[in-house]
């Protein structure tokens, strides 16, 4: 029983050097980086420094106005880049393992939403500071599977206001 | 009946280890009977001893049963150790002296996957922040719209 008492004592008094390990910014390179280089997998990088140009550039989008532009640049400016990945095949399979990757203890979860579809939405952030630097979504269906993850600082209030904007 | 001067002697060679089994037998008798010399008094504890010991109920086998108590404890202590050792073990090996270019190999090279035409990344930009921002409402929304059904049947 001392040898069980002074394991524990050991196990409690000195914390585990693998936690102390510095992870990247954003979950897909923390947690799925293999996934990356998997050619089965579409991804997609945008920097927040192509955001500064759609003021100037004078784009033309036919669904998207003036007004919708400015909504979106609103969200964005603080946004320091957007990760994409998406795949469409075994999608029930990466949506059970991605869900097992996410740590809890970084990662919190912000809502999970199950529609009549079978399309599976869980979303979690990552905090610090009382500011959100991260949004992490996983988006899986029967045929397809996709993350995004959106560093920067990130509104949700205005991120939930935009889908009036757009909807218009 | 025994004599005194008779007791006295088969002690003697009872001491000396001289005694049959009989005559030990006579000795015990005369030791546990009431009429002892009074210059042999000393030795009847001996034999009273000896005949308790005979007649006492034999001492239960000792029970086992510790072991299994102990054995959990040791595989415990076993796991415990385990634990410790995995956490300790898989130690990184030293940081070299080249840390920045060790941190480039791990991360990925996003710049492989940047879109950099504004008008594409304007338009992943559009439908991802769509899809995002139609998620974040769903849920409240349909919480709402069925507070809503429940206060309009309770009307």
């Amino acid at each position: 029983m001392k040898y069980l008492i002074t394991s524990l004592l050991l196990l409690v008094l000195f914390p585990a050097p693998a936690a102390a390990q510095k992870v990247p910014t954003d979950a897909i390179s923390a947690f799925f980086s293999e996934y990356v280089d998997d050619p089965t997998f579409d991804v997609v990088y945008v920097s927040g420094k192509v955001f500064e140009l759609f003021r100037g550039a004078n784009i033309e989008i036919d669904e998207l106005g003036e007004e919708e532009l400015e909504a979106i640049l609103a969200v964005v400016q603080d946004i320091e880049g957007i990760r994409l990945l998406h795949t469409d095949r075994r999608a029930k399979d990466h949506w059970m393992e991605a869900k097992n990757r996410i740590p809890t203890d970084q990662y919190e979860l912000l809502f999970k939403v199950r529609t009549r579809d079978g399309t599976n939405v869980e979303a979690f952030i990552q905090d610090e500071n009382a500011a959100i630097n991260e949004l992490f979504l996983l988006v899986g269906a029967d045929q397809s599977f996709a993350m995004l993850s959106f560093v920067g600082v990130i509104d949700l209030k205005q991120l939930s206001k935009l889908q009036d904007a757009l909807d218009d | 009946m025994m004599k005194p001067e008779t007791a006295k002697e088969l002690l003697e060679r009872y001491f000396a280890g001289e005694t049959s089994l009989a005559e030990e037998s006579e000795l015990r008798n005369y030791f546990l009977g009431e009429h002892v010399a009074p210059g042999l008094e000393q030795h009847r504890p001996l034999f009273a001893y000896w005949q308790a010991r005979a007649t006492a109920p034999k001492a239960l086998p000792r029970r086992r049963r510790r072991t299994l108590p102990r054995l959990l404890a040791v595989a415990a202590a076993a796991i415990a150790l385990l634990l410790t050792a995995n956490v300790w073990l898989p130690v990184k090996p030293a940081v070299s002296d080249f840390p920045l270019a060790e941190t480039q190999t791990k991360t990925i090279d996003w710049s492989k996957y940047e879109v950099t035409e504004p008008e594409a990344a304007l338009r992943i930009l559009h439908s991802t922040l769509k899809t995002v921002s139609t998620e974040i409402n769903r849920a409240p929304r349909a919480a709402a719209s069925q507070l809503r059904t429940v206060a309009n049947s309770l009307d």
